[in-house]
């Protein structure tokens, strides 16, 4: 189990760096009034009575920007903005609807994504994606595209 | 020798006075029928045995004039007795009322027997209750009183058809007395003493004529007032007030000619041989600004005119209801309800269709009830209740106003998602009423990112939540008095905005404005 969940977090930390590294495929940014898009789910959702409705708040440099869209944990929940030219620290915070109270609530830190940030370079004229794949365990996979 | 026959002279004379009294006040038996009834005068007590089981003691009384008598028999220890009369009629006397308050050893009155001259027996004997036994022990003593008839029930006024007759304007006393009627087989009604009383009501040009009915309170007992039809249906039963307290009807409607009754009742058999009381009544023509009882349903329902309308809750479980036609369609109007002073008035609105729409229970007693504005989009029914009473004249007021203004006001209901006013840029709302909440739907052609501006009410707190397309709660804020708050909300094409009140204030209303951002 110890041996899954490190090979988990280096697989992660190797996406994350990865993703960001210069030099990966960069495509001219195209007529867009955004240039940071972050979409996230679930990969693993295999019984819809498991599949919730959610939505996550999104953190930009430690303030809160916004949300994603709503949806099921299986479907893309969307968020984007436009950000100045520089290095973000992303975080994202998972809410989840609680049906009998009629609301979506924040889901307890142990349940949240692992890890919930990332850190994410804005070139001008560029624009970055990013694609969040969490799975029941909780670990979140991010992936970046800087286009 | 003159002092010893002066002695004697005394004693033959009280000898003769104490025989004479003894023969004219005591019961001579037999005396168990008719026939053999020993003859009473008026305001002469009579002293008697009712020596067995089976023994009856009668006595005949001949009336020379109209008036009213109070007839007390003393109580016989171990004993329960009753008086029976009867009117000595052609071929033969007729019971008109028992006197029993089916109890051993307590006396029997009766305040108030109405008589015309001619012959009415007085039977004294076991009553029905209890094992009859004898007592030679103890006597007991009849005494028949008499007063002039003026302005009085004519008892026995037991049923419909001996009712006294009462007239506008008039005033009659009566009794609580006796403490029941043995020959009252009703089975409503079983064994209670009832005072009927009748009137004729005339109609003309098809003006409903409203009478009021005012019984004074009477010490030690609850009384009830009813008004009947002439075949016994019950318009309405005034039964508001506690032990010794009047009771009222007031402004009731009576839209047919015809013969009318008052039944006066007392609960739990409670009696008042002493104090009378008095029963009043007064006609009058409708006046199109009153409420005309009985209006206690859709198809009752009083018009509205004019804008405004008084009625009074004259019972705990009067509802009385209102049809307000607006001059035009889609028009705000306020409303107001006051009261008098310890009404505490519950307004319900409904629809055309008789679909409730909302209730008013916003304010305590004795203050008025409002809806600060509301669309009236068609006819709608309003119905008045009160969860206290103030006091037998119970009255409110009722009024409409209509209101134009140049703000996008709130259209309750909109409680749900199904209902909730749609929101283009900006409304004004009320918290109408407890637990009011207000539902605005906010709609875009692809999702939209918006601020929204929040001011609140005056003297109190709203919540205002954000909701994702479904409805469910995605962010709420809770805004102090009046306050403006600004947010931005993201909305994936279709959201609702709800509005709750934390503390209610139903007076100032509060403001949304949304704005659209890049």
């Amino acid at each position: 189990m110890k041996i899954i969940s490190f090979l988990m977090s280096v697989t992660t930390c190797f996406l994350i760096t990865g993703c960001s590294t210069p030099g990966k495929e960069i495509i001219k940014k195209e007529k867009s009034e955004f240039n940071f898009y972050i979409s996230i789910y679930d990969s693993d959702i295999d019984n819809p009575e498991n599949d919730r409705r959610c939505y996550y708040m999104i953190y930009i440099n430690k303030l809160d920007s916004g949300r994603t869209t709503t949806g099921l944990e299986s479907q893309k929940k969307q968020f984007e903005t436009v950000l100045p030219a520089n290095r973000h620290l992303i975080k994202v915070e998972k809410w989840v609807l609680n049906e009998n109270l009629g609301r979506y609530v924040k889901m307890n830190n142990i349940d949240q994504p692992k890890p919930d940030f990332i850190y994410i370079n804005i070139e001008e004229d560029k624009v970055v994606r990013v694609n969040l794949k969490s799975s029941k365990s909780g670990t979140a996979f991010y992936s970046v595209i800087a286009e | 020798m003159q002092g010893h026959k002066k002695s004697i002279s005394l004693i033959v004379f009280f000898i003769f006075i104490i025989s004479c009294k003894i023969s004219t006040n005591t019961e001579k038996e037999p005396n168990n029928t008719f026939a053999n009834a020993n003859k009473i005068s008026i305001n002469n007590e009579i002293t008697g045995y009712l020596e067995s089981e089976n023994d009856t003691d009668c006595f005949i009384v001949d009336v020379d004039q109209e008036q009213i008598l109070k007839i007390a028999l003393s109580g016989i220890k171990g004993v329960n007795h009753a008086v029976s009369i009867y009117r000595n009629e052609n071929p033969g006397p007729v019971l008109i009322k028992v006197i029993d308050d089916n109890r051993k050893s307590s006396p029997e009155t009766f305040a108030n027997l109405y008589v015309e001259p001619g012959q009415y027996f007085f039977t004294i004997s076991h009553g029905s209750r209890d094992i009859k036994k004898g007592n030679t022990e103890t006597p007991y003593k009849l005494n028949i009183t008499s007063r002039s008839y003026l302005n009085e029930e004519k008892e026995p006024d037991d049923t419909i058809f001996s009712a006294t007759e009462i007239s506008d304007k008039s005033i009659i006393i009566g009794y609580f007395s006796p403490a029941q009627n043995t020959m009252n087989n009703d089975p409503k009604t079983k064994m209670q003493e009832l005072d009927f009383f009748k009137f004729n009501i005339s109609i003309t040009d098809n003006i409903p004529v409203l009478i009021n009915v005012r019984l004074t309170g009477v010490t030690g007992v609850d009384s009830v007032l009813s008004l009947l039809t002439g075949t016994m249906e019950e318009l309405h039963i005034a039964d508001n007030a506690g032990s010794s307290e009047s009771e009222m009807i007031s402004d009731f409607g009576i839209k047919e000619s015809g013969t009318y009754y008052i039944r006066v009742s007392s609960k739990n058999f409670l009696v008042n041989h002493e104090i009378p009381y008095e029963l009043t009544l007064e006609y009058k023509q409708y006046d199109q600004n009153s409420e005309l009882e009985s209006n206690n349903s859709f198809d009752k329902s009083n018009l509205i005119l004019n804008n405004i309308i008084t009625g009074r809750i004259s019972n705990s479980g009067d509802s009385d209801f209102f049809h307000f036609v607006p001059q035009f369609k889609n028009r705000f109007y306020k409303a107001t309800c006051s009261g008098a002073s310890g009404l505490d008035i519950v307004m319900t609105i409904y629809d055309n269709n008789h679909n409730k729409l909302f209730e008013i229970n916003n304010s305590g007693a004795g203050e008025p009830e409002k809806i600060p504005y509301f669309m009236v989009k068609n006819p709608i029914y309003i119905s008045v209740t009160a969860l206290s009473l103030s006091s037998p004249e119970s009255e409110y007021t009722l009024a409409l106003e209509q209101y134009d203004s140049n703000e996008i006001l709130e259209v309750e209901p909109n409680n749900s998602k199904n209902t909730a006013n749609i929101l283009n840029n900006r409304i004004t709302g009320f918290i109408t009423y407890r637990n009011d909440i207000d539902y605005y739907l906010l709609k875009f052609t692809e999702k939209q990112r918006v601020k929204l501006t929040v001011r609140g009410v005056k003297n109190g707190r709203i919540k205002i939540s954000t909701t994702d397309p479904l409805g469910f709660i995605i962010k709420s804020k809770e805004i102090n008095a009046d306050e403006e708050v600004s947010f931005n909300e993201i909305f994936d094409k279709k959201g609702f905005l709800i509005v709750e009140s934390a503390v209610p204030d139903f007076e100032f209303p509060y403001t949304i404005t949304v704005e659209e951002l890049q």
